[in-house]
Parts: structure tokens; C-alpha cells; sequence
């Protein structure tokens, strides 16, 4: 199954996720995303879903000078990001345990025939 | 391939990328598009800095990083304002895409050193060309070295140069978006100035070309003497007097015979000196009938040598040069 289109549905609380751990700017969280098995994220939706995010009140941002190379935007989570997050994930994790139930029983059907 | 020419592709191709995007994202408020063009930039840089993968095979094309980009931000869908104008960017950059465009690209990349090398002589050429030079421009055994001073200055002068030029060349992408445009203005500057500097090359090295004004005239090589651009066939010369003198012979500037540069002809009459020599500067040219002989010596064009007034009308004696003296020439 093509993970891209799960994840348009789960790609702000994954972002939300990673940036709890810690700050990060774009390419940062895309990479984080990436190494934690999101291999499919693409870069732009990512800057898009941080600007969302942003836009809505959930990021906090400012920038980082850097003496070699471009100046980065870091993005943190504040309170409203926080109490998004933990809403998300309460709804995600009680989906995923729907979907995982439905999933194994129907894989007991299946090793039954 | 070297560290610094690989840089130079990427970082162009990242501006041409960040471009590609700024385009697409055209009816933005300029705040937003400066935001998210300044994360593109800082994310192209960085993803150009850490490995050799296209940008377009990582991120997409620009329309499809825009579109991607505009979905998760929650932007609205690029208006139908913008589309012809992206359109037929996208389709230009398609066009870029395509390999025959790749190649020829590429191609002009690997020159890009000769130009190096092009615009260094082009400036110490101007050097030595510099209004008041009293010595040739470019050295003899060379043309393309030019001289200041010596050759040899000359030479070093433009080893140095194009040393400097190369070193430019090589670190133009790490420079600022500044130094880049003094280094275009320059390659401009020195393009536009190749072409007064090849003629000058051109000029010395075929000097029987001569400037005048705007245009080159041909100076003939051969003897002969030009009064108002015609060839002087013959010379009549009158003294203060007005009376036409005979075998007059004459000299220039530097004590040369003057000679007309005519070429052999029988029928012109022979004047030799008391020791028998050929004396070709004794004027009027005489002409012989068939007979051997001058049928009108005093023959000449007509001309208006009224008698001198003042101080010159008493001298009615040519006054001979030292050397002169009388020929054997028949009348």
C-alpha cells in the first residue's frame, strides 16, 4: 500500500512528535521523519505542514544565524502544539488499535481457510 | 571532475530550482513567498552541499514542489492568473530538460576556462594598448604576447593574469549574490572589449594596413610619388622667373633621388651622369619619337607660374646642390 496517502492524514502529529523531542528547522525534521521510517515524507509537504502549523498557532520559530552557509528558521512546539499533539495522539492511537483488531482478525480468517 | 567545478553546476542549478518555485508561487503575498523561498533556499543549499543527486530527482520539478508545497501549507491552488505566465516557464524548462539543450550546455560548461584564459589577455592587452605606448603593443616573435616595456614583462604580466583570472572563475559560486554580478559585469566589460583589442593585434600584424579615422585604407607598398591620390606621372618644375627648367634633379628628405617608381619604358629618354651613370631623378621626363629624338623639349602641361615678386624674383640662377653637376643627358 502506498504509504504517501497515510500520510497526508498522520504527517502533522508525526511533525508535532518530533518537534516535542526537541527544536528542529525544516530539512532537520524531514531527515528526523525519514530516520524514524517515514522514508516516503516529501521535503515540501513537510515546509508546508510547519507553515500550517505555524500559521495555526502550534509552532513557535525564529532563526538561527549561521556563519557558514544560510541563517535556518528553527521550529518549536508551545502549549498549543503540546495539547494538539496529545489530542492527536490519543485519536491515532485509538484508530491504529481499531485498525489493528480489524487487521487481526481478519488474518485469523485468513490463516483459518 | 574537481570539487570546484561540481559546485558550480549544483549551486547554479539550485538558484535556477529556488527560480522555479519563486515563479510558481507568483500570486502569494510577498511575505509568505519570501518566507517559504527563504527555507527553499537554506534547504536546496544544503541538500546541493551533501551529495550528487538532481534536485528534480529528490524534490520533483518546481511545479510539483510548489503544488506539494501550497496542498500541506493550506495555501489556496495557484490562480489561473498566474498559470499562462508559469506555463510557459514550465515549458521553458522543459525545453532546458531536454538532452540536445543538457549538452550544449554542458559543453559551454567545459569551455569556461578558455574564456578564463580570453578575458585575462583581453585586459593586459588593453594594458599595453594604453594611449601613450611609444613601443608596438605585442611583442615580434609572438603577436598574442603583449609588451609592456619588453615581451618578456609582457608575458609574465599575462601569466599572472590568467593565473588570477582561473582562481576567479574557480570560486564564483561560493561568492555572494554582489560578487557574482561584478564578476558578470566584468565577463560583459572584457567580451565587448575583445573585439577593439583583436583588431588591434590584427593592425599589427599586417602593417600595410593603415588606420585612418573609423575605416583601414591600403597603403600601396610600391615606390612612386601621390599627389591628391593620384600617381605623379612626371615633374615640370619653373624658377622664380616662370621658365621651365630642364633636368632638374631632385631629392628628398633624407638625400634619396626621387624616384617616380615608373616602370621600364623604352621610349622615355635616357639620362646618364658625366661618369655614365643612370640618372632617374633628372626632371622633366623626356619621351623619345620613333626616331630617337625629343620632338618638343619644352613641352609641358599648362601651367600658371607667373614671375615671383619680393626677395625670390632676383635669384633667376637655379642655385645648384653640391653634388650637382651638369649631366649628359640630351635635351
Amino acid at each position: 500500500m502506498d504509504t504517501t496517502q497515510l500520510l497526508k492524514g498522520v504527517l502533522d502529529v508525526a511533525v508535532l512528535a518530533v518537534l516535542d523531542h526537541e527544536d528542529g528547522y525544516g530539512y532537520d525534521v524531514v531527515r528526523r521523519l525519514r530516520s524514524a521510517g517515514l522514508d516516503d515524507v516529501g521535503d515540501a509537504s513537510v515546509y508546508g505542514t510547519l507553515r500550517r502549523l505555524y500559521s495555526a498557532g502550534a509552532l513557535t520559530s525564529y532563526v538561527v544565524p549561521s556563519d557558514e552557509g544560510p541563517h535556518r528558521k528553527y521550529y518549536g512546539i508551545n502549549t498549543k502544539g503540546k495539547a494538539t499533539l496529545a489530542d492527536s495522539s490519543r485519536t491515532w492511537l485509538a484508530f491504529a488499535d481499531t485498525m489493528s483488531g480489524l487487521l487481526a482478525a481478519a488474518t485469523r480468517t485468513e490463516a483459518r481457510r | 571532475m574537481t570539487v570546484d567545478s561540481s559546485l558550480t553546476a549544483r549551486s547554479d542549478e539550485a538558484a535556477r530550482y529556488v527560480d522555479g518555485v519563486a515563479a510558481q508561487l507568483a500570486d502569494l503575498p510577498d511575505e509568505d513567498r519570501a518566507d517559504l523561498l527563504d527555507e527553499l533556499a537554506a534547504h536546496v543549499d544544503e541538500l546541493v552541499a551533501e551529495g550528487d543527486t538532481p534536485l528534480t530527482d529528490r524534490l520533483g520539478s518546481p511545479a510539483e514542489y510548489a503544488a506539494e508545497l501550497r496542498a500541506s501549507a493550506g495555501l489556496p491552488p495557484a490562480r489561473s492568473r498566474g498559470r499562462a505566465g508559469a506555463q510557459a516557464l514550465d515549458r521553458l524548462r522543459r525545453a532546458a530538460g531536454h538532452p540536445w539543450v543538457r549538452a550544449a550546455g554542458d559543453l559551454l560548461g567545459a569551455l569556461r576556462p578558455v574564456w578564463w584564459v580570453i578575458r585575462a589577455w583581453v585586459v593586459v592587452g588593453l594594458v599595453a594598448m594604453w594611449p601613450g605606448q611609444t613601443t608596438p603593443t605585442w611583442a615580434d616573435f609572438m603577436p598574442l604576447v603583449p609588451r609592456i616595456g619588453t615581451p618578456l614583462v609582457g608575458l609574465l604580466v599575462l601569466l599572472a593574469a590568467v593565473t588570477a583570472s582561473v582562481q576567479l572563475g574557480r570560486r564564483t559560486p561560493v561568492r555572494g549574490a554582489r560578487g557574482r554580478w561584478a564578476v558578470v559585469a566584468l565577463n560583459v566589460c572584457t567580451a565587448l572589449l575583445l573585439v577593439p583589442v583583436l583588431a588591434n593585434v590584427g593592425e599589427a600584424t599586417h602593417p600595410g594596413y593603415v588606420y585612418i579615422g573609423s575605416g583601414t585604407t591600403e597603403v600601396p607598398p610600391h615606390d612612386g610619388v601621390y599627389a591628391a591620390g593620384h600617381q605623379v606621372w612626371n615633374i615640370y618644375a619653373y624658377d622664380a622667373n616662370g621658365r621651365m627648367l630642364h633636368d632638374v634633379r631632385l631629392f628628398d628628405q633624407g638625400g634619396r633621388p626621387l624616384s617616380l617608381g615608373l616602370s621600364p619604358d623604352r621610349t622615355r629618354q635616357v639620362v646618364v651622369d658625366a661618369q655614365g651613370r643612370l640618372v632617374e631623378n633628372a626632371f622633366p621626363y623626356r619621351y623619345l619619337e620613333p626616331d630617337g629624338t625629343v620632338a618638343h623639349p619644352d613641352a609641358g602641361p599648362t601651367v600658371s607660374a607667373p614671375p615671383l615678386g619680393g626677395a625670390a624674383a632676383p635669384v633667376a640662377t637655379p642655385t645648384p646642390s653640391p653634388s650637382a653637376s651638369p649631366t649628359g643627358g640630351k635635351r
